[in-house]
């Protein structure tokens, strides 16, 4: 199953997310520079220029997407053309539903993780269950990659570096 | 000047430094042979690392690794057809069916040798362009750096040919997440939304970390794949002096395509992968077997090695002298001069020449050492573009939970970072360009800067000095020459080239 479920038109398939991300920039932009105008000339000089330029150029992305879409111009080169199956574009597109809500839990479980136990517990934890359940390697070759980087981290930034790291809540004793 | 270019030496040299350098080359070497992991996301995830290091020392590990990756990246586009950077995909073209037709050990030497040469060549051009440079960028005043930023701003845009306006609305959001934070002049809060992680403004290491690292590893995760699946063909590695002969042997392609790589490099904005391509098709138009071309020819093959390091010496150029990025890795490497508490500009060409000068021996040392590795481990470490995605994972989500985290030590990093690699995510997916976003970020505090300095100083009048007037018709001329060129392009419908010039950038 991939995400292109629905049979669409070329067109309406590169003009919708550029409508949105272009509405979604004018929206940011409009409350940007509105909000200039409560701080004083020295501060609100750049930012009231950023945004106002943010502005314009959201608009001009809208008025030409829709001209687009109303003449039935074909987007320009480089829009939405020339992904190769290796390209980010290509596999963002083409991942299922489930393939990114797998994807995005185990980032979500690693964070959950780090924010519980800190960096060293999570990172053997989470490099033990994604290699042997998302990896499907062995129990010993996940067992010792887990202990190969957390040794590594151990190493690198508390007896090496001695750079902080994220401390989760749950603290071992 | 001497004395400089002698500390620079001295100062590399330095056993600690040296070992640092050693460290970064290795991480650089693999690096650039997997895929999809370029300079840029290599320099983000290390840049956290240089935090406590002299500044001698961080160039050492940075630049070290960033040039290597260049060189490591061709060792995949000639033995396996997979370019192990975007900037290696020349060397494919006729590198590969070298390979195939047995003699991919001569392919490799010639590349590998052509890379190191045009380095040197490109590190010479770096040194002498820093005399040269100098009195230009002391003559400078805040409203010509104002400009420079400007302009350097509307270099990349163009790079987003056939969705330039998508370009000018990034940088208009960058230089938005630029102004987070208390402002410089009269101390007020803005856009902070009351969140006092928010006062010194948005950190650049997690924001580079997620643009770059964080779309590259979500698309492994996705993908499930193993970094390169190499295609079937023989790849047998014999022949690689006569590979070094050959390089030597077309010296004036060597030449003509490291001062392509120096040249075109050192445009903010263009760089990136257009410069193989120049120099590709340069030493097709002067080879006296044109047709050869695709098929396996030698001086094709020397051509895209000699362009890759010569173009990052190019690149450092306006990052170094004027604090202006040609590209991503630039952009990056930036970043890493604020950690490291330099200043690019004035200071760089003067108090702190001989740290430029290292840069300069580190550039060519770093080359040397990379291709004498590359000959002797070029096959065990291709077997690397074979490992399995899933194995990847873990330590690549590790270094960018760490690389964000250590920027303040704080969570807010790594929700910075999450919500960049969302904007990486779907820049990458809907076909919105993420370097102009990132070199605003970058450019944004510098160009606010020098515009309050210049409004201070001269008021309105500014905008009249001929220095301004002359960059700004310089930045009116790539603006128009970026929406004529894109034309052209999409009248030849040649759709994947803009494309992949915005994305390698």
């Amino acid at each position: 199953m991939t995400t292109t479920d629905v049979t669409r038109t070329p067109a309406r398939q590169a003009i919708g997310p550029d409508v949105a991300i272009a509405a979604a920039a004018l929206v940011l932009c409009a409350i940007a520079f509105a909000v200039t105008f409560s701080w004083p000339e020295a501060a609100a000089r750049f930012p009231r220029m950023a945004s106002g330029a943010g502005v314009l150029f959201a608009l001009a992305v809208l008025v030409t997407v829709l001209w687009r879409r109303r003449a039935s111009v074909p987007e320009p080169a480089g829009d939405d053309a020339g992904a190769a199956p290796d390209d980010g574009e290509y596999v963002f597109a083409t991942a299922g539903t489930r393939e990114w809500l797998r994807a995005l839990g185990w980032v979500a479980g690693y964070l959950l993780l780090l924010l519980a136990y800190g960096l060293f517990t999570a990172s053997g934890v989470f490099a033990l269950a994604y290699l042997r359940f998302c990896g499907r390697r062995s129990w010993l070759f996940s067992a010792v990659y887990a202990a190969v980087l957390v040794l590594v981290l151990l190493a690198s930034f508390r007896w090496f570096v001695h750079v902080p790291v994220p401390q989760g809540f749950i603290r071992f004793a | 000047m001497l004395e400089a270019i002698v500390a620079g030496l001295a100062g590399i040299l330095d056993l600690r430094t040296f070992a640092v350098m050693l460290l970064g080359i290795a991480i650089g070497f693999v690096v650039g042979i997997l895929p999809g992991l370029g300079g840029p996301v290599a320099l983000a995830l290390m840049l956290p690392f240089t935090f406590g290091m002299s500044p001698v020392e961080g160039f050492a590990f940075l630049l070290g690794m960033w040039v290597v990756t260049s060189t490591a990246g061709d060792i995949t586009s000639v033995l396996f057809g997979v370019p192990g950077e975007a900037t290696s995909a020349a060397a494919v073209l006729d590198g590969y069916p070298l390979t195939r037709k047995g003699q991919g050990g001569r392919a490799l030497g010639a590349v590998l040798s052509s890379s190191a040469i045009g380095a040197i060549v490109g590190a010479v051009v770096l040194a002498l362009t820093i005399s040269i440079i100098r009195p230009v960028v002391l003559a400078f005043g805040p409203p010509e750096f104002f400009m420079l930023t400007v302009v350097g701003l509307t270099f990349v845009i163009t790079l987003s040919s056939g969705a330039m306006l998508k370009g000018f609305v990034m940088v208009s959001l960058g230089l938005l997440v630029a102004t987070i934070g208390i402002d410089p002049q009269l101390g007020i809060p803005r856009y902070t939304g009351d969140q006092l992680y928010l006062w010194d403004g948005v950190n650049i290491v997690p924001l580079v970390v997620g643009l770059f690292g964080g779309a590259e590893v979500l698309q492994i995760m996705l993908s499930k794949k193993s970094i390169a699946s190499a295609p079937a063909g023989p790849a047998r590695l014999t022949g690689t002096l006569a590979g070094v002969r050959d390089a030597f042997r077309h010296w004036s392609v060597v030449v003509r395509s490291a001062a392509i790589g120096v040249g075109v490099g050192s445009l903010p904005g263009v760089g990136g992968t257009v410069t193989q391509w120049i120099a590709y098709g340069q030493a097709r138009q002067a080879s006296k077997n044109p047709e050869l071309f695709g098929k396996g020819a030698i001086d094709g093959v020397v051509a895209a090695g000699a362009t890759n390091n010569a173009r990052d010496a190019g690149s450092l150029i306006p990052t170094i002298a004027f604090g202006i990025p040609s590209g991503a890795s630039s952009a990056v490497l930036l970043g890493g001069f604020m950690i490291l508490g330099l200043n690019p500009g004035q200071e760089m060409l003067d108090e702190n020449l001989h740290v430029t000068f290292s840069m300069v021996w580190i550039m060519i040392v770093s080359n040397i050492i990379a291709v004498a590795l590359a000959v002797a481990l070029a096959r065990p470490l291709t077997l690397l573009t074979r490992v399995p995605g899933p194995v990847l994972v873990p330590g690549l989500l590790l270094l960018l939970l760490v690389g964000a985290f250590t920027a303040t030590n704080s969570y807010g990093d790594i929700l910075v970072m999450l919500c960049a690699a969302g904007v990486g995510v779907a820049c990458i997916r809907w076909g919105w360009p993420r370097v102009p976003f990132l070199l605003a970020v970058v450019l944004g505090g510098l160009g606010e800067e020098y515009l309050n300095l210049s409004t201070t100083l001269f008021g309105t009048s500014w905008v009249t000095r001929p220095g301004v007037l002359v960059l700004a018709l310089i930045g009116v001329a790539s603006i128009v020459f970026g929406i004529r060129a894109g034309r052209r392009r999409a009248q030849r419908a040649e759709p994947a080239e803009p494309r992949e010039m915005e994305r390698n950038a």
